[in-house]
């Protein structure tokens, strides 16, 4: 798969993507711009840790044909599978297209999901060159996503119960799934969302979430990310907060074989804050990498964000953080983390937390981690009598549980807490403690 | 020096102190760089072949490599082509033997610097390798060196004398291929100094050489070769001021550190070139590519180093630890002000087991400076339960200025331990108070704290060097408060 072999394939499909939606301006934008930046490579300095060369060898298909009823039911065997409660909102998406039908139960008020010719008249207003340029994947969603699903809170709508957003595919080999969301949120709106990526083997989710904030909004969204372990996925993650807006953002990775996500987020206006978690495991050959990139562009705006890795086994875990303070921008507070647990021989943590500061007047501190767990730990719970593999998965455990118990609804929580503690040694002795 | 009425109130205007012509005679090669510039400078120095054709295979390589990029710097092109690559005091054959002998021309720019060498050589214990632009035209205590066993010479010295030295050891450490102006001066280095301690010797006193570019249009090209062997200690200072100019000025040195096993080298750095006027006007473009291999187990290597001039400072003086239970140590502290743009940091590589490394860092940002912090520590497989701290702090004065951390974390071995903290501020206002209303001016108060701020990093400089390094702080900072 090759700059050409994508174009080709645009060309050929433009026709049945386009039908009725008006998507096709911003797909031809994008594709030119995809045309002119290519596939990033290890040259860049974003991707010095990161080869797409298994995705690009992958040759996928960016265009997956319409989903079959076969297709339908293996999706609902892995829908329920995630034992999702059934009360809860849901939105289902195979292959990147949201599935008519499959949505239940009713949209909570203040929460509108507007046609997608709106749709993509909001992506044509706000997609820009230079988002192409930074991440070229992001056009390739855009010229190729067969849906877009846009989310609209009203002004003053505190709604009060998540929303899920299931996004599965059929198990087919070769085939991308582009997904695309926006997110708009009125002025004092209050919203969480929950999004969780489970496909199958062999497949690439391509995703982008663009999410926008009006003064005083608050967004929560968690991501729960368990593809099975020979998925491939990439995301963007782009989150523009307005004055007093604040983004909540919560990131977990289980499964996956490579997997890169992106996160940019822009404190446009004062005031405006951000609070950022993620959690991730990478064994077996699994490969993670979390990109985030905070701009702080107004007087007193805030960010914290705290990452954990565990990599055991040939799993590789890469972490760049980046914080740019921009000069008008005094009264910026920003707090950065990064740890790591290395747990293998052969496993290998890459982290740079990065500050860019153009003002004086600010608070910025971060900090980077890498070792495997504390000796005086283990031995503490040994001479208590715990056997090592137990106290080893208790620790392990523990220092994930830091920030998923961040994780705000009760349900989620649980789930996640489970879904984590379950890929741990030893679980079964010391998973009833929890 | 007595000094007198006018030159006080030369003082009192404070331009750089350091900033002036010494007129002398000039053997200059026409600007210009190609196959027969290398040879010409190889041959002006009498050098044997393997060190001309290790010349040549350098501009070679260095023909088809790009300038790097990724710094976080900027400056218009540089012509490598309107550089003169050989600039050499006249008089070389009749060489002065004693500090008589020496052109007195020369003494009083050594004197303007604020360095009486015969004084401060008899009072400090102090050998001084001074280097007037590019070849080396005074040495002291050389006898009491060579009783010890140590060789401590110019670079061409040590070609000619010691030959075999060289040709084991130069490039064993920074390769000709290593980088851009690595490249360019293994092509073209004109002098710089070596040293060699031999087995179980501790160095009777402080090396340390005075860097001086004088003459217009010519690159400095140093090329310094440490080399500590079994059991030996060695503690080399290295000082930098250079004449006012308006043209940029380029310095591209390399320094190779070799520590066998059980050897100590401990490398400190007072830099102060010309940094330019406060319209970012000229200044020296300082291009260092410094690394030590801790090769022998039990080794140990510490970089210190304080930065206040150039216009452009790009070095990251780095410690590969090969050896078993080999450290390795950098400290610096960075001050840009007005224009000034410095990208610095180390690297740390841990290869043996029990390798320890230590990284403290202290940026200083004023005016409209740009400050940079750039750090790799790596840990490879083989490194079984290897060490680091880091620690980089930036302090901002003023709301033009900018400070950057780009650490690179990347480990590959479980049982290593790795930490890293980084901390960005300005001086409290909470700070500044307390001082001022125990009646410390404004001024006062902010050295004073930037001092402080400093104080890890001064305490491993030599006592004499730490004097200076905070008198050089003050002046760099002038007119940033207020």
């Amino acid at each position: 798969m090759n700059t050409a072999e994508i174009r080709a394939a645009f060309d050929a499909s433009l026709d049945r993507l386009a039908e009725s939606d008006g998507s096709r301006p911003a797909r031809r934008q994008a594709m030119a711009a995809f045309a002119r930046h290519g596939f990033p490579t290890r040259r860049d300095e974003d991707w010095k840790y990161t080869d797409l060369k298994p995705i690009l060898a992958g040759r996928f298909d960016p265009l997956p044909g319409a989903a079959t009823g076969n297709h339908r039911q293996l999706a609902s065997d892995r829908l329920s599978s995630l034992e999702l409660s059934a009360d809860a909102p849901q939105l289902l998406f195979l292959h990147g297209q949201r599935l008519a039908g499959g949505d239940s139960p009713a949209l909570p008020p203040g929460v509108q999901v507007p046609d997608r010719h709106t749709a993509w008249q909001r992506i044509r207003s706000i997609q820009t060159e230079g988002q192409f340029r930074e991440y070229p994947l992001s056009a390739i969603n855009t010229a190729f996503s067969p849906d877009c699903t846009l989310i609209r809170v009203d002004a003053d709508a505190d709604v009060p119960q998540p929303l899920h957003l299931v996004y599965l595919d059929g198990g087919a080999a070769n085939s991308a799934a582009q997904a695309r969301l926006l997110i708009d949120l009125g002025a004092n709106s209050r919203l969480c969302v929950v999004q969780h990526f489970a496909a199958g083997n062999g497949g690439w989710t391509n995703s982008v979430t663009q999410a926008s904030q009006e003064p005083g909004s608050e967004l929560t969204l968690y991501r729960l990310q368990e593809h099975a372990e020979e998925h491939f996925h990439t995301e963007l993650l782009d989150v523009r907060l307005a004055r007093d807006a604040a983004a909540r953002l919560g990131y977990v990775d289980l499964g996956g074989r490579l997997v890169r996500n992106d996160l940019r987020v822009h404190l446009a206006e004062p005031g405006a804050s951000c609070d950022i978690s993620g959690v991730f495991l990478a064994a077996g050959g699994q490969h993670v990498d979390n990109h985030t990139r905070i701009d702080h562009i107004a007087p007193h705006t805030t960010s914290d964000e705290a990452f954990r890795g565990i990599v055991g086994e040939r799993g590789r875990g890469v972490f760049n953080g980046k914080v740019v303070v921009h000069a008008g921008a005094p009264g910026t507070d920003a707090r950065q983390s990064s740890d790591n647990l290395l747990l293998s021989a052969r496993g290998e943590v890459d982290t740079k937390p990065e500050l860019e500061i153009y003002t004086d007047d600010v608070k910025c501190a971060h900090g980077a981690t890498v070792g495997e767990l504390d000796a005086e730990q283990l031995f503490y719970l040994r001479s208590r009598g715990m056997d090592e593999e137990t106290a080893r998965g208790l620790l392990i455990f523990a220092f994930a549980n830091d920030l998923l118990r961040r994780i705000e609804l009760p349900e989620l929580r649980r789930r996640v807490v489970t879904a984590v503690a379950g890929h741990l040694p030893d679980y079964e002795h010391w998973g009833g403690l929890l | 020096m007595s000094v007198q009425p006018k030159e006080i109130s030369d003082l009192v205007r404070s331009g750089y102190e350091h900033g002036f012509v010494t007129d002398i005679e000039q053997e200059l090669v026409p600007p210009g760089l190609d196959e027969d510039v290398v040879r010409l400078i190889s041959a002006k120095k009498g050098e044997p072949e393997f060190l001309t054709n290790w010349r040549l295979k350098a501009y070679r390589h260095w023909t088809t490599m790009d300038e790097p990029t990724w710094s976080h710097v900027r400056y218009p092109p540089i012509d490598y082509q309107a550089i003169s690559y050989f600039a050499a005091p006249k008089n070389q054959d009749d060489a002065p033997r004693s500090l008589d002998e020496v052109d007195p021309k020369l003494l009083e720019t050594y004197d303007k610097l604020g360095i009486p060498l015969h004084e401060r050589a008899k009072l400090a214990g102090v050998a001084v390798d001074a280097v007037f632009d590019s070849v080396s035209v005074a040495t002291t205590f050389k006898t009491r060196l060579a009783e010890a066993g140590v060789i401590f010479c110019s670079f061409s010295e040590a070609v000619r004398e010691h030959p075999e030295l060289v040709e084991q050891y130069l490039g064993s450490v920074v390769p000709q291929r290593d980088n851009f102006f690595a490249a360019l001066n293994s092509a073209v280095f004109s002098d710089g100094s070596f040293v060699y301690v031999p087995k179980g010797v501790r160095c009777p006193m402080e090396l340390s050489t005075y860097f001086r570019i004088n003459a217009a249009n010519t690159g400095q090209f140093e090329r310094t070769l440490v080399i500590a062997d079994e059991g030996s200690h060695v503690s080399y200072l290295e000082g930098c001021t250079a004449p006012m100019r308006d043209e940029n000025q380029l310095h591209a040195a390399v320094v190779e550190l070799v520590a066998l096993e059980g050897a100590e080298i401990k490398y400190s750095t007072v830099q102060n070139w010309y940094p330019g006027d406060e319209n970012g006007v000229g200044g020296i473009y300082n291009f260092v590519t410094k690394r030590g291999d801790c090769r022998g187990a039990n080794s140990k290597i510490s970089w210190t180093q304080v930065e206040t001039g150039s216009a452009i400072t790009w070095k990251y003086p780095s410690c590969v630890l090969r050896g078993e239970n080999s450290v390795g140590e950098f400290y610096s502290v960075a001050v840009t002000n007005n224009h000034q743009q410095a990208d610095t940091g180390t690297k740390m590589i841990h290869i043996g087991r029990n390798t320890r490394s230590t990284i403290i860092s202290k940026g200083i940002s004023a005016g409209q400076a740009q400050n940079a912090y750039r750090g790799l520590v790596r840990v490879l497989p083989t490194a079984r339960s290897a060490r680091n701290y880091t620690q980089c702090d930036s302090l901002l004065i003023g709301d033009r200025c900018g400070a950057h951390t780009f650490p690179y974390v990347e480990a590959r071995e479980r049982s290593a331990h790795i930490e890293h903290e980084a901390t960005t501020s300005k001086i409290s206002d909470d700070q500044l108070f307390y001082c001022r209303q125990r009646g410390l001016s404004e001024e006062d108060a902010v050295n004073m704290i930037v001092n402080g701020f400093c104080r890890e990093v001064f305490r491993e400089l030599p006592m004499e060097f730490a004097v200076e390094a905070q008198a050089l702080l003050n002046v760099s900072l002038e007119g940033a408060v207020g």
